[in-house]
């Protein structure tokens, strides 16, 4: 039984150890645990996209063509015969036999303020406590590769830092590392005019601080700035993967000359180095205005870019233990208002997998011809979290989180993995 | 054009709205004005016949006394008969066009014959008599363009349609046949074009909102206007604000519309109208109306009078129709009452206009049910007004 570190003081410095080191025990229940499940899950890594605002499936995943909401654009053959994804998406169509699309989403949530925490972070059964985001949860559960990369990257626009909420009851240690415009966040890296032994010299008139400051405090309340620190430590080793000035103009203009593209080219290497869970973020999606002049703009960005890293991943093998996850937290709905708009819609929406433990080239369940409702067996992000969980190895159904004594399970107790979505 | 032609109309009033069964981009009256037609959403170019009232007959004054009696004096007085109101304007629908796919978003009409062009998203380009009861398509290209044709116009001649779109291609057909003339491409989708009525040349903009001018002959970009308010980069968003290209003082103006955008996603933007000296380039002014909820100019029309008939889209559930002068900063008339304007009209003998809207409440995040369960679609009521001075 896995539990939490709130029941254990412990360094980041330590947790920030080789699987090695946590398999061979000494830290506390936790850790052998984890470890146990870190073996179990092998190297796993993950690769999610989420598309802020809501992607519309009528513009991409589910495409339904020249009928009442299908909207003016035409779909095309994929890869995988039989199957076809948006226009807009030409690039995304020769990954599909890669891809595993789940076309039969019902979720609950209608507004962005609870949407996006709920989806993302599986929208348990309420048990009175936040529940981690996917990334924290899989920090948490598989920790850091041997590579000692932080665990849960966030790729963004905008401002970058260390964002705690995100990791829930696990604890701020579990929160996320954002680049933001992917760029590490501000004063992470060594400043120039400092030299290495310097740094040192100041490193450890900082830890001495830093103890002083922890005796007095719960250990939650310092764990999360010394793990920042100790991220930067191992990231100012590991500047190359996020230089954006090395990265060859060649997959520069692959992944296309846009946020999205950059973006998932950091997330390319950040996979490659051995950071264990890759978020990358792009915002407005949420195209209640002009939806199809919008996506006319935005899906092509995301098809380039996605497909570029699909096929990356799969060249360097990296696709059979790496989950990869496109999604937003709705889709959008068909009836189309007066502003050329889609609303928001979590009846019957799509999302996208491939890689490891998920099924290539097959699409599960399906809407009706208008996609208005889900026509097959109906799934909720419950499920998918499931669904995730079992890809990487993590039997989310036998194991569940222990915070302050409590059990509490991976994922909504009374749902099941896909397992038509499942190798 | 009599003097009593040229008193600019105050106001605009209301008489009729009548439903339709899908949503309108696009409405047309035909320069005779006995049709109008509409591209709309559901892939089909509708038809209505315009049935104006005619004067009623006298209706028989049943107090009157018989001939026979009209010699003999009476002492009844009598009363005068009140004639019964003119029945009023009607829309009698006529079989669509159809066998297009996607939408059609853009309809044009030949100067002087009875033909209507129409294109739709998949890139089918069609030449229809539309006149009759049945009508008659003309000829058909499916392959006209890769996928969304945005805009077609006709030449002031009638000789020659042109088309854009979004593989960035603008295309010059002939109208008679059907057969293509000549063809630019272009570095980025085409959202707008306008033949200019009398140099031999046309404009369109691009999906920044910058604006070129091509010879017809030979086929050519020979100059560019940029007009970089219509454009906003919101985050990876392309958001496009230039949507209509219009002449006006016989070419000497060029008319571009459509607003200044100020977000994506939402797409929140500020009516605009720039009004461009043609032979320069130079911009005239610069009109913007309302706020960024007010949305785009999505269409206009032109009163010989000197004044522009714009349809504003608004946020969901906001919109109105407006009149512009020429020159003038604010409109001198503005109706907010219809939803979400989608397009306006005016009838060719300028008493009368079209105005196709939303239906109320057309947006929401909740899975709206008719009485019997349905999970209906949105529909473009078709307002009619009569101009009054």
């Amino acid at each position: 039984m896995l539990c939490t570190p709130f029941e254990h003081t412990i360094s980041r410095r330590h947790f920030l150890g080789t699987a090695g080191a946590l398999a061979a025990g000494g830290l506390g229940g936790i850790f052998s645990a984890r470890a146990a499940e870190a073996l179990k899950a092998g190297n796993k890594q993950v690769l999610f996209v989420w598309l802020d605002g809501g992607m519309s499936q009528l513009e991409s995943w589910d495409p339904k063509p020249n009928t009442l909401f299908g909207g003016p654009f035409r779909s095309i053959p994929t890869s995988v015969p039989g199957t076809h994804v948006s226009e807009l998406m030409p690039h995304c169509a020769k990954q599909m036999h890669r891809l595993c699309l789940v076309r039969s989403l019902c979720t609950k949530d209608r507004d962005h303020s609870s949407g996006v925490a709920r989806i993302q972070r599986g929208d348990p059964k309420n048990r009175g406590v936040p529940y981690p985001f996917f990334g924290s949860a899989i920090a948490y559960l598989l920790g850091p590769t041997s590579s000692n990369l932080p665990p849960y990257v966030v790729l963004k626009e905008g401002r970058g830092g260390f964002r705690a909420e995100d990791a829930g009851f696990l604890g701020p240690t579990f929160g996320s590392l954002a680049f933001g415009d992917g760029k590490p966040p501000e004063d992470l890296l060594r400043n120039a005019s400092l030299t290495e032994a310097e740094d040192q010299e100041r490193n450890a008139l900082r830890e001495v601080f830093n103890r002083r400051y922890a005796q007095a405090r719960r250990p939650s309340l310092t764990e999360a700035s010394t793990h920042a620190f100790d991220t930067a430590q191992e990231l100012m080793r590991r500047s190359d993967i996020f230089d954006t000035s090395r990265l060859p103009e060649k997959d520069k203009e692959r992944y296309g000359r846009s946020e999205i593209g950059l973006h998932m080219l950091i997330a390319r290497n950040m996979l490659e180095a051995g950071v264990r869970f890759v978020k990358v973020a792009s915002f407005g999606w949420d195209t209640h205005g002009d939806n199809f002049n919008a996506h006319a703009s935005l899906v092509p960005k995301f098809d380039r870019a996605f497909a570029a890293i699909l096929e990356d991943l799969a060249a360097s093998g990296l696709l059979q233990r790496t989950l990869v996850v496109a999604m937003s937290e709705f889709g959008r709905t068909p009836r189309i208002n007066g502003h050329a708009g889609r609303d928001h819609w979590p009846d019957a929406w799509s999302i996208a997998m491939a890689g490891c433990g998920v099924r290539a080239g097959c699409v599960v369940g399906a809407t009706d011809k208008l996609g208005v409702s889900v026509e097959s067996t109906a799934h909720d992000i419950g499920s998918v979290f499931h669904t995730w969980y079992h890809a990487l190895g993590i039997d989310s159904l036998s194991h569940e989180y222990k915070h302050k004594g409590q059990p509490l399970p991976l994922a909504h107790e009374e749902m099941t993995p896909i397992k038509e979505a499942l190798t | 054009m009599s003097s009593q032609d040229t008193v600019l109309p105050s106001k605009a009033v209301q008489l009729r709205s009548f439903d339709t069964a899908c949503q309108i981009f696009q409405a047309r009256f035909t320069p005779c004005g006995t049709t109008l037609l509409a591209a709309c959403m559901d892939a089909s170019v509708r038809r209505w016949t315009l049935l104006e009232p005619q004067p009623a007959e006298p209706a028989p004054d049943l107090l009157a006394p018989p001939e026979s009696a009209k010699s003999a004096p009476s002492t009844k007085p009598v009363r005068p008969a009140k004639p019964p109101p003119p029945p009023p304007y009607e829309l009698r629908e006529l079989e669509p066009l159809t066998g297009f796919r996607g939408w059609v978003q853009t309809v044009a009409l030949h100067p002087n014959k009875p033909a209507t062009f129409a294109a739709d998203t998949w890139g089918k380009l069609e030449s229809w008599n539309s006149l009759e009861q049945k009508a008659r398509r003309n000829w058909s290209n499916p392959e006209a363009h890769d996928g969304w044709i945005r805009q077609i116009a006709v030449s002031p001649d009638g000789s020659k349609v042109v088309s854009c779109g979004l593989d960035q291609w603008v295309r010059l057909w002939d109208a008679d046949s059907g057969r293509k003339i000549a063809e630019l491409q272009h570095s980025q989708p085409v959202y707008a074009l306008a033949f200019h009525p009398s140099a031999g040349e046309l404009v369109f903009s691009d999906v920044r909102g910058d604006i070129h001018v091509a010879t017809l002959a030979p086929f050519k970009t020979v100059r560019a206007i940029s007009s970089p308010d219509f454009f906003l980069l919101a985050r990876m968003q392309e958001v496009s604000g230039l949507r209509q290209l219009r002449f006006s003082d016989q070419g000497a103006t060029l008319l571009a519309a459509g607003a200044k955008p100020s977000t994506g996603g939402f797409v929140e933007a500020t009516p605009m109208l720039v009004r461009i000296e043609f032979s320069s380039g130079k911009v005239l002014d610069t009109v913007k109306i309302g706020t960024p909820k007010d949305g785009f100019m999505l269409d206009l029309d032109s009163d010989p009078r000197g004044f522009h008939a714009v349809a504003l889209s608004g946020q969901p559930g906001a919109g109105r129709l407006v009149f512009l002068k020429a020159g003038d900063k604010e409109p001198f008339f503005s109706d907010p009452s219809p939803a979400n304007c989608q397009s306006v009209t005016f009838h060719p003998r300028g008493n009368l206009l079209v105005v196709a809207a939303t239906n109320k409440n057309s947006s929401g995040n909740g899975k709206p049910l008719s009485k019997d369960g349905a999970y209906e679609a949105n529909t473009s009521p078709l307002l009619l007004y009569r101009l009054e001075v």
